[in-house]
């Protein structure tokens, strides 16, 4: 390869047969991964002194794993660091490389943000899938078409897949994407780990998806907690599960830690904390937690790991280990990651709500310290989840009494969305129905979460569906519903088009419905006794779950409606959208679309916030230099 | 509209064509901060199996007969060979400061990846000699994850100090040049801010290391 295609970390797109298969690609990426990691496999089986070849399995994952990177080009930049030669420059040139940068790496945000965007929607669709082969199951009382065993892994399959959207999607996507955009910054501050944390999430996926087939121990049977001892006495598919959701664990990380370098160091002169959008505010609010919250998962699995290869006993009662010391571990990173999952949905939501309400944010800086309240305390409560589990007794009123307080912080945040919409003349665009579904299914979610955290109750409802129907009204009727809010909104500023009025209306309305009618009922179920991860339950059950059944059928397909308006809007239309549809303040609008490689030709100054709505002499939020980006009068191309 | 006078705003200079070489020299230390407070929620959960361990003691198993604290020279040696590494990598940065003394930085990297690199090696002679396994109870078990965990470390370390050595070695030869204060061109990440990172993670990860030899050894 050539010095110039080293430096640039990229690999020389050539497309002629010969150089396909000797140049670093996605093809032999592939090819170099799996032989890799059938090689490493086999070396490990023979190493292996134990019947159970867990330490064959891993090492052809980890082997495979790191072949792929490498030929993808990961390694190239590292050698030339180690070489000592200066990291090459990162200013991209403004033309465009077309559709091969979304097969490789790239160094521009937005290329990644995309990749983020296509490859979780397709692994959230998946795991839909999955919930819908569950819900056929649930069908029937006394278990459905597949047998009990295929069952857990089908929901440790949809809930750990489901775990890895709920991560990504919204920081992966749109925190890649905008944030560097929103804050005036050319670039994110490490374009490769960039790039990188992206490469794990598929590898992640298909590691993860590896585990179901024959020959890999078909499956494994832990639910998405991979709660030791079960972990470490698990049937061969655990091996895939533990490197999948650790590869996810560092790609958070590794993302996290670029977002809040990006953000603390690459602002545009001007954009001061006080002036910064409030999306951006949730991402610092989340990444702290996204930062430092995985490696503790990661250590925990590859505790896991080690007791399942080498026989540490880390998790063995017998051996001298413990399952409360995994049980510790992992709601310690379990918790802060439900608040990884919510707290940038608060920040669509907040980022939203102000465009179509006419009206700054009510209480800017109070819903910033909502945020980042929620962001701290998360880190005191997570023995709320191991009541059951044989916590000292005289422990669960701090962790009761932390989770019930955490409710403040939110309760902010949600003042500040009410504020917001109070005596304001909103447009009831889509975007917004979206933002108002989600309120009212947050309140929802937050409310049950309440309930839960009272200690009797937990007791009582623990394993239950009613906690099912709890994080499904917060993540879904939370972060989905902020999923959907931001990519009505955000859709002309990525393709140039609008996405249909009249699809996007059915979607919300099915959606909507629907999700409502499925997981409302899912309470009143586990009230009644329903345990989670069981295909039987009691007869009497058998209605109310047909019901839930049925209308998550109808929840499902309101997500076809969803995918097939963004494939319709983006491949067939062709009336360009206008350059800033809801007349935004924020600085993405500002700039042309499509967006300049390199984002602004010069660094605009910030010279005001972006929430001064309503205000007719309000300042314009940049001043731009001379030849600068060109500003949102320009109608997009 | 702005003139190009690069008049502060808000502690940051009036917008120009690329990111400010200021901007450019913070973001490997915010990065390494960050990166660090990562690692230290990476080594805690070691920490807390080896007390939470050792407290429940299951199945009298914590220490099983035959199981003892390995022999202290060695383990003294492993944290001396990565600390004498540290102040020797340290004691290198200054002359990063200036082209002048740039190639002075090499033997100074070269000496303490050379010094990590026998940490590692005793350690892993260590861990090959201890007359118990990995899986001969929880003692075991955190011991050996725990300096495995340290030796992968310190090979970062050692790996990250010979790049630094091999740049100040090929910059002393190559000098960059800085870019005009209009120019779409980033001025690369000076190896003065590199080096000041790696001091950060360097401290981060030998108190580490000191902490881990006292609690594996004494406690």
């Amino acid at each position: 390869m050539s010095q110039t295609a080293i430096a640039s970390g990229r690999a020389p797109v050539n497309f002629s047969a010969r150089r396909l298969f000797l140049t670093q690609n996605l093809l032999t990426a592939c090819i170099v991964g799996i032989v890799s990691g059938v090689v490493a496999y086999w070396i490990g089986a023979q190493l292996d002194t134990t019947d159970n070849g867990d330490a064959g399995i891993l090492l052809g994952y980890l082997v495979g794993a790191a072949g792929f990177l490498i030929m993808l080009g990961f390694a190239n930049d590292l050698i030339l660091r180690l070489r000592g030669r200066p990291s090459a420059s990162l200013v991209k040139s403004a033309e465009r490389k077309g559709w091969t940068e979304y097969f490789g790496i790239s160094l521009d945000h937005k290329v990644v943000g995309l990749q983020f965007a296509v490859g979780v929607t397709f692994m959230f669709l998946l795991a839909g899938f999955q919930a819908m082969m569950i819900r056929t199951d649930l069908l029937y009382p006394n278990g459905g078409p597949w047998p009990a065993g295929q069952y857990t892994t089908l929901v440790g399959l949809h809930g750990l897949m489901m775990m890895f959207v709920a991560t990504l999607i919204l920081i992966g996507a749109f925190g890649n994407y905008f944030i560097p955009l929103m804050i005036g910054a050319k670039r994110m501050a490490f374009p490769r780990l960039e790039s990188f944390a992206f490469w794990l999430v598929p590898l992640g996926a298909l590691i993860l998806y590896s585990t179901i087939f024959a020959g890999f121990g078909g499956g494994f049977n832990t639910g998405w907690y991979l709660y030791a001892p079960l972990s470490v006495e698990a049937r061969a598919g655990m091996d895939g599960a533990i490197v999948g959701f650790a590869f996810i664990g560092i790609a958070a990380s590794i993302a996290a830690i670029n977002l809040l370098t990006t953000i603390f160091v690459m602002r545009a002169p001007g954009m001061t904390w006080s002036r910064m959008p409030i999306f951006a505010w949730s991402m610092v609010a989340v990444e702290f937690l996204s930062a430092l919250a995985p490696p503790v998962l990661a250590t925990a699995l590859i505790m896991v790991g080690m007791d399942r290869a080498v026989q540490s006993s880390f998790f063995e009662a017998s051996a001298g280990g413990s399952a409360f010391l995994y049980e510790e571990m992992f709601w310690f990173f379990g918790h802060p990651e439900v608040y990884i999952f919510i707290i940038p949905a608060f920040g669509i939501a907040m980022e939203i709500l102000p465009v179509f309400a006419r009206k700054p944010l009510f209480g800017y800086r109070l819903a910033v310290a909502g945020m980042m309240g929620v962001s701290l305390m998360s880190w005191f409560v997570w023995n709320h989840h191991i009541f059951t589990s044989g916590i000292a007794p005289g422990l669960r009123p701090f962790f009761m009494t932390a989770t019930e307080l955490i409710s403040i912080p939110t309760g902010v945040v949600f003042l500040a969305l009410l504020g917001t919409m109070w005596r304001a003349p909103l447009r009831f665009k889509l975007p917004l129905l979206f933002v108002l579904a989600l309120f009212f299914n947050f309140l929802i979610g937050g409310l049950t979460g309440v309930f839960l955290s009272d200690v009797p109750l937990d007791t009582t409802l623990h394993d239950s569906f009613f906690v099912v129907g709890h994080f499904h009204y917060t993540i879904v009727g939370g972060e989905i519903f902020a999923l959907y809010a931001a990519s009505y909104f955000w859709f002309p500023k990525i393709t140039g088009k609008m996405l249909n009025e009249r699809l996007g209306k059915l979607h919300f309305w099915t959606a909507f419905i629907f999700f409502n009618t499925t997981f409302l009922p899912m309470f009143a179920v586990g009230y009644l006794g329903m345990i989670r991860r069981s295909p039987v339950y009691a007869s009497e059950l058998h209605g109310l779950n047909v019901w839930i059944s049925v209308n998550g059928f109808l929840f499902g397909f309101s997500n076809l409606i969803w995918l097939a308006n963004i494939i319709y809007s983006w491949v067939f239309q062709k009336e360009l959208a206008p350059a800033n549809p809801w007349e935004s303040r924020s600085l993405e609008w500002q700039v042309a679309t499509p967006i300049p490689a390199d984002n602004f030709d010069r660094i605009p100054t910030i010279v005001s916030g972006p929430y001064d709505y309503g205000d007719a002499n309000a300042r314009p939020v940049a001043e731009w230099p001379e030849s600068g980006s060109i500003p949102s009068a320009v109608p997009a191309t | 509209m702005i003139s190009d006078n690069p008049a502060p705003i808000g502690g940051l200079r009036r917008g120009g064509r690329a990111h400010s070489p200021e901007q450019i020299a913070r973001i490997p230390l915010v990065g390494t901060w960050l990166f660090i407070g990562a690692d230290f929620f990476f080594l805690l959960p070691l920490f807390f199996a080896f007390f939470l361990l050792q407290e429940t003691n299951n199945n009298h198993m914590w220490m099983p007969a035959g199981v003892h604290a390995p022999n202290q020279a060695l383990g003294v040696t492993v944290a001396v060979l990565v600390v004498l590494g540290i102040l020797v990598a340290r004691s290198g940065l200054k002359h990063l400061q200036s082209q002048q003394t740039l190639a002075r930085f090499t033997s100074f990297g070269r000496s303490a990846a050379v010094l990590f690199v026998a940490a590692i090696a005793v350690d892993i002679w260590q861990l090959s000699h201890m007359g118990y396994g990995i899986s001969s109870g929880a003692y075991a078990s955190v011991f050996f994850a725990m300096w495995i965990f340290m030796a992968i470390q310190v090979a970062a370390l050692a790996l990250w100090v010979i790049s630094l050595a091999n740049r100040a070695g090929y910059e002393s030869k190559h000098p960059i040049a800085m870019p005009g204060p209009d120019a779409v061109e980033e001025v690369p990440t000076p190896i003065s801010a590199l080096a000041h990172s790696y001091g950060m993670f360097a401290m981060f990860l030998g108190s580490a290391v000191l902490l881990a030899w006292v609690v594996t050894y004494f406690l």
